[in-house]
């Protein structure tokens, strides 16, 4: 307080300037119409701007929900698009005449596997280790099972291997452990991705016989024969193939559709008829 | 000096400014500020916070006859503000006291000159600024004639009535 009176008695012919120029200036906007309504305008526009100015920053601040939005609108919009395909099949079964008309149709809308997905976001990725693993902030209370696919928009990351209450912990694709069932789209081969340890941007399309004829810029998805991912989902692009290994089968190297570097929101995803999938395997594993 | 001739003199200035100098008009170039005259010739010892009051009082007393209201006020505070700052630049080093009038009787009229030019010119132009609400090449040549025609009336008031009453004494 003794600081404050001591500024004021340092500073009280400055202070009484400023007040009495503001005193002036206020009169002169409060009194005058012209410059009343020139006040107004510039005060607007200033307000306008700095209304911009803090709407960006908002919008910047919320991306982080936004994201999180967006990816839930996408889920609902995926299941939308399930539940299309099944009644399109179910319409199909009942009007065997309707099959050329459905033909016509994109191919987003033909009939497909119905599968669950789950929008989560990366908490911790790494790429630099044989062993890598992706930290999730799902888990067991948001339905996060073992087992589930795991997909970026651009196409496969991994598969979960641990769930907690919260989170879970994803075996990524980048792991020498891994192996996913894949096909070569539009020629019925099939494989299995796996990683080499030695590329981020490659995988290997194992067990491929040498017969089968594989040609660069071929697209990889997943097989879906497994309870783990559907068909179709992305996986990347055949970039070389070499066929003289004494084993017999070609040694396919795939430039993956997912970059590992710049992971943030992903898919979680599980087809809907996993768990009699997983009965059966394990009947047959006793 | 006669402090108690200030409060008189105010007066004075305020009302020939009103009645007298502001219909002395030519085309659309501002009225020569007259009152103006007793501002810069308040004895420069007077502390800062009387002469800035003094200035809003009388530059709002002269808004109240001639709109805009408070454009006067907003440029007597701040010629009041200019006002010392200048005088410290210019005064004369030898012999210099605080409680000296600045008048014709005792500086030259070369110095006053220097003196009440620059200052009468700033006030003009922040005048005319605050009244258009601009800053344009016509702002600034009526900013300038207006000024001069300031600078002829405050002159002759100074020689007429200020050195006489000097004289006198």
């Amino acid at each position: 307080m003794e600081r404050l009176i001591a500024f004021f008695y340092q500073y009280y012919n400055l202070l009484l300037f400023l007040v009495l120029e503001a005193v002036a200036l206020w009169m002169l906007v409060q009194f005058n119409r012209r410059h009343s309504e020139t006040y107004g305008a510039l005060t607007a526009a200033w307000a306008g701007r700095v209304q911009e100015v803090n709407a960006s920053i908002t919008s910047f601040l919320r991306l982080g929900d936004q994201n999180e939005l967006l990816l839930e609108e996408n889920m609902r919009l995926r299941r939308e698009l399930s539940q299309t395909r099944l009644l399109l099949e179910a319409y199909r079964k009942t009007q065997p005449d309707s099959s050329q008309r459905l033909n016509l149709l994109p191919d987003s809308l033909l009939p497909d596997d119905r599968f669950l997905s789950l929008p989560c976001r990366v908490l911790t990725n790494s790429v630099q280790s044989r062993l890598n693993y992706i930290v999730l902030d799902r888990g067991r209370v948001h339905g996060v099972r073992r087992e589930m696919g795991l997909v970026s928009g651009s196409g496969v990351a991994g598969q979960v291997i641990s769930v907690a209450d919260r989170y879970s912990l994803a075996m990524s694709l980048l792991n020498t452990d891994i192996n996913i069932s894949a096909r070569i789209l539009g020629k019925q081969i099939i494989g299995t991705i796996g990683w080499d340890g030695t590329s981020t941007r490659e995988a290997l399309l194992r067990y491929v016989p040498q017969h089968y004829d594989v040609q660069r810029g071929d697209t990889v998805v997943t097989s879906g024969f497994s309870s783990i991912f559907p068909e179709g989902f992305l996986v990347g692009w055949v970039s070389e193939v070499r066929k003289n290994n004494p084993d017999g089968f070609s040694t396919i190297r795939v430039r993956l559709a997912t970059d590992f570097h710049r992971l943030d929101y992903l898919y979680l995803v599980r087809l809907e008829r996993a768990p009699v999938l997983d009965s059966l395997l394990n009947y047959g594993r006793r | 000096m006669n402090l108690l001739a200030l409060p008189l003199q105010f007066a004075l200035f305020v009302l020939a400014q009103i009645f007298i100098f502001q219909h002395l008009t030519w085309g659309d170039f501002p009225p020569p500020q007259a009152f103006l005259t007793f501002l810069l010739v308040l004895p420069h010892g007077l502390r800062p916070w009387l002469l800035y009051l003094t200035g809003f009082g009388m530059g709002l007393l002269v808004d109240v006859a001639v709109q805009p209201l408070g454009a006067h006020a907003a440029a007597c505070v701040a010629l009041m503000g200019l006002r010392g700052i200048w005088i410290e630049i210019i005064r004369p080093r030898a012999g210099a006291n605080d409680d000296e009038q600045i008048n014709l009787a005792q500086q030259s009229p070369r110095w006053l000159l220097v003196y009440l030019a620059p200052l009468l010119l700033i006030y003009t132009l922040f005048y005319l600024g605050l009244v258009n609400l601009a800053f344009n090449g016509r702002i600034l040549f009526k900013g300038l004639v207006g000024a001069t025609y300031s600078l002829v009336v405050c002159f002759l008031l100074l020689l007429v009535f200020i050195r006489s009453r000097t004289e006198r004494r």
